[in-house]
């Protein structure tokens, strides 16, 4: 071989190996970690921008954390006084309850919805524009429909049975488009079952045709005061934007994946130069400058790092493909994620390999001639 | 017989002091703190290789042979007194300067051959003329590598490696390395201390083949006399000082 960078790392196979692998388990982290909770974010934004309504209206406590968690607070009642209300068309209650995810893994929303059984309300269909594509409406206490995704899904296909609330459930249709949440039960049957009569977590709000939308949420806003409406246009945007708690974990998880990049560099190219010490040596005494020796030491970083980049976006992609398509979680990965894990990667490696590359370069010419 | 009889001896001991001196040390003074104790292995050495001159130098080991061809090729500073180089008084440069200095006039060859063992002979040639001549040059380096390999009888070897090579062969190699840029200078530290005779008369004959070809200014450590009778002039060192030039 002539390329000495090459040669070096092809001379010690299982190092160079072991250091790929490290370099690939900092961006694994990053892009499966950041692909989860930016994918879950994304996923149930564009869901709940799916809402034909125009208005959610909430309860006080805040959207980002509020609308995947809220228990059963906000009086039905409200719904049939904001349907009275100028402007608007129909309004419904929804509930929704969080349990863990199929096989144990994540979380998975419920949604308590209304099927027609209240004539006071519009139901929810009306209000969404959801259709069923396959089976029916949930017409019995004990009956479910899902999404086209969790019908995919062997334990909630249709017609199978499953455990909610202490009770068994039958899927029974399979609606589109997706929104909300995946797995829809009837209203009453959530509240029951939760021991929330007459309550809901919040209401969708469907206006009139020419109505203003701006308007409608002012006079809402100034009868339930307190409460919150939120426009179902900002919902994608305000899920994008993600949550603070969110971010400050990300970034944990970012730096963590640094740390690790420049640990496995740096600990693999420390070893490296002392074996090499003599080489060093040799190659002061052809001229090389100390410029020469930390450039070769860190194009051996940089190739680690490039490859390590390409085996774990690799790997990455086959986690997704697995989370995508054994659990209920969405993992999706976005171009500038894969571009922070890929520089976070390089810079780890850079980083990594300075010192040992640093520690080459200030070698004594004479000593690293005759070590042993 | 003793070394210094048979150096004596030498029809080929002669010099060439009236041209400029492509060496030259003054005072050169060397020490190393051991433990408590000052070892001085060179005590103050003047000397003057002059350019085109192929000078050997002889003596006991540990007589400080090795540290004056490093001191000479700026490998090292001297504890005091001056070596120049080509007129460069190494004193007052700095090691990047000194780097550049030893990269464009100077090629080393060593006694363990020191070749990168993960390159090809052709790797280590390519490796040596980035270093020395950079990207610009590499028309003009491969020019000059095939022509080395070719007078060195190494055309047939280019994509072995160091260790498929006889030791011989691998000492052509470091020469060819060496002498790649056409350095004013070749320092080579025992070039045949580890080959048997055969290879070690080859090794010699590309030597003198080199200086006589090339013109460059040998300095070269030998303990064997028959090595030393290729050179224009004999250096006997003992404990650190010149005995006879």
């Amino acid at each position: 071989m002539d390329n000495m960078v090459l040669a070096n790392l092809a001379a010690r196979p299982i190092r160079s190996l072991t250091s790929i692998v490290g370099i690939a388990l900092g961006v694994i982290l990053i892009l499966v970690t950041v692909g989860l909770a930016r994918g879950m974010l994304l996923s149930s934004g564009e869901r709940e921008g799916n809402l034909q309504a125009e208005l959610v209206f909430l309860p006080p406590s805040g959207f980002g954390a509020g609308i995947s968690t809220s228990p059963l607070t906000l009086p039905v009642a409200y719904a049939e006084a904001i349907a009275e209300m100028p402007g608007v068309a129909a309004t419904t209650p929804v509930a929704r309850y969080v349990r863990t995810g199929a096989r144990g893994i994540g979380f998975e929303l419920i949604e308590g919805v209304e099927l027609g059984a209240n004539a006071a309300l519009g139901s929810y269909p009306d209000v969404t524009g959801l259709t069923i594509v396959e089976g029916r409406f949930p017409e019995g206490p004990h009956e479910l429909m899902v999404d086209r995704q969790r019908a995919a899904d062997p334990e909630t296909h249709l017609g199978a049975k499953l455990e909610l609330l202490g009770a068994t459930f039958e899927v029974v249709g399979v609606y589109e488009p997706e929104v909300g949440a995946r797995m829809k039960i009837p209203l009453e049957s959530m509240q029951e079952l939760l021991g929330a009569s007459e309550r809901a977590s919040w209401i969708l709000i469907q206006t009139e045709p020419g109505a203003s939308v701006d308007q409608v949420a002012t006079a809402v806003e100034a009868q339930f005061p307190g409460n919150q409406i939120v426009f179902t246009r900002d919902i994608p945007g305000m899920w994008a934007q993600g949550i603070p708690s969110l971010k400050v974990f990300l970034n944990v998880v970012i730096a963590l994946a640094v740390f690790i990049s420049t640990l496995t560099i740096f600990l693999a190219l420390y070893t490296a130069i002392t074996e090499r010490t003599r080489e060093i040596g040799i190659l002061k005494s052809m001229g090389g400058s100390k410029a020469f020796i930390v450039g070769l030491i860190e194009a051996e970083a940089f190739i680690l790092s490039v490859l390590g980049i390409g085996f774990g976006s690799l790997v990455a992609l086959v986690v997704q493909w697995g989370i995508m398509n054994y659990t209920s979680l969405v993992v999706r990965f976005e171009w500038q994620w894969v571009l922070a894990a890929a520089s976070m990667a390089v810079l780890g490696g850079t980083l990594g390999a300075l010192y040992p590359a640093l520690k080459a370069a200030h070698q004594d010419p004479v000593e690293a001639l005759s070590y042993e | 017989m003793s070394s210094a009889v048979m150096i004596a001896d030498m029809p080929t001991a002669r010099t060439k002091s009236s041209a400029p001196a492509a060496l030259e040390t003054q005072a050169l003074w060397k020490s190393y703190r051991m433990g408590t104790n000052d070892v001085h292995a060179l005590r103050g050495v003047d000397l003057r290789v002059a350019r085109g001159e192929f000078v050997a130098i002889m003596g006991p080991s540990g007589c400080g042979k090795s540290t004056l061809l490093h001191t000479l090729g700026g490998l090292q500073s001297p504890t005091s007194g001056s070596v120049a180089i080509e007129g460069r008084d190494l004193a007052g440069l700095s090691d990047a300067e000194r780097t550049e200095l030893r990269r464009d006039l100077i090629g080393f060859v060593f006694q363990r051959f020191n070749l990168f063992p993960t390159l090809s002979v052709e790797g280590n040639l390519r490796l040596a003329e980035r270093i020395c001549l950079g990207w610009k040059d590499a028309e003009r380096g491969a020019a000059r590598r095939l022509e080395l390999l070719d007078m060195l009888g190494l055309s047939t070897k280019l994509r072995h490696k160091p260790m498929e090579l006889s030791g011989g062969e691998q000492q052509r190699v470091a020469l060819a390395r060496a002498i790649v840029h056409e350095p004013a200078i070749l320092l080579a530290d025992e070039p045949t201390g580890n080959l048997d005779s055969q290879n070690s008369d080859n090794v010699l004959a590309m030597l003198k083949r080199v200086h006589k070809e090339l013109g460059q200014t040998i300095v070269l450590i030998t303990h064997d006399i028959d090595v030393a009778e290729a050179a224009d002039r004999v250096v006997l060192m003992k404990d650190g000082q010149i005995l006879s030039r």
